[in-house]
């Protein structure tokens, strides 16, 4: 399975080396290397969720005890996220920080996922989240760190976008 | 017994935990005998206050953490109880009002007649007449 283990470790690097000690998700291909990372890693707790919307709920309690924490999820796992997101993340101002991995874009052959890909930034953008895309292994870090430093800041969720370009070797 | 004796009777022991609610009556009862710092009324997001007590049990091993959470609340985050029972961390209690309705969140909803025992004791409930509307109230 082509998923590329070299850039999963630079995200799961970037997410402890800017605090992230909880990090809740939902298997899926794109993520199988990150998860096995954090469920390996002593120093990490790794939460494995039956719906991706708990996640939220997760980071905000995470939150209110002073830990930092990531949600990693499919793009279709933000979908079934939303009224988490609306009304726990943002009606309490939690700085949300959402891995998504970006099924469903250029280059998808899984015609189930082919639905997701289009409604993703549509529907990040209809709720005012800020977010961003990793295509390339030069600019995870800088992203990661910086998407963290503006959900603290803004006390809002941020998501960052994992692209085929990154995550899958072809 | 009716939900806010429940919460009347156990409230000295909240003291010093660290206190979730889900939205509604349950919030508005806990505060009405007495806020708080240490308690969190999650006001929305129904289904999420047994995942923001199981986040804050597990970011903070050392406190003591209690949830109060309603049965339409668990029903629309079932699956849920599945992460709360693959990691059930010592120091989260779970507690659900299971009052067989989803009428706890409108204040009018207080001012119902008073509860009927029900006759399964083992449940605190704070039953609603059955004529009692079955819609879902307006948040």
């Amino acid at each position: 399975m082509p998923v590329s283990s070299a850039n999963s470790r630079l995200v799961y690097d970037a997410l402890k080396g800017c605090g992230v000690r909880i990090i809740s998700a939902l298997p899926e291909t794109w993520l199988v290397h990150l998860i096995r990372m954090a469920d390996d890693d002593p120093e990490m707790t790794l939460v494995r969720l039956a719906k991706e919307e708990e996640g939220v709920g997760i980071s905000a309690g995470a939150h209110l005890a002073g830990v930092k924490s990531a949600m990693l999820m499919q793009n279709h796992g933000f979908l079934a996220s939303i009224n988490g997101i609306v009304s726990c993340a943002q009606l309490y101002r939690i700085p949300l920080l959402m891995l998504i991995s970006h099924r469903g874009e250029f280059g998808e052959r899984d015609p189930w996922q082919t639905e997701g890909g289009s409604a993703t930034e549509p529907l990040l953008r209809a709720l005012g989240i800020a977010y961003d895309s990793l295509y390339h292994p030069d600019e995870v870090t800088r992203k990661i760190t910086k998407a963290q430093t503006l959900a603290y800041s803004s006390n809002k969720p941020v998501a960052l976008l994992l692209r085929r370009d990154l995550m899958w070797e072809e | 017994m009716l939900r806010i004796d429940a919460l009347r009777a156990i409230y000295p022991a909240l003291e010093d935990r660290i206190v979730v609610t889900i939205m509604g009556a349950v919030a508005a009862e806990l505060q009405s005998i007495g806020h708080r710092p240490n308690f969190f009324y999650l006001q929305h997001a129904m289904g999420l206050a047994s995942s923001m007590g199981l986040g804050i049990a597990l970011a903070k091993p050392q406190a003591s953490v209690v949830v109060f959470d309603g049965d339409g609340s668990v029903l629309m985050n079932l699956g849920g109880l599945t992460t709360l029972a693959r990691y059930r961390p010592r120091n989260l209690v779970h507690v659900v009002f299971d009052n067989e309705s989803l009428l706890s969140v409108s204040p009018a909803s207080r001012r119902r007649p008073a509860c009927r025992a029900r006759r399964r004791s083992a449940r605190s409930t704070s039953s609603r007449a059955r004529s009692a509307r079955p819609s879902r109230p307006a948040i």
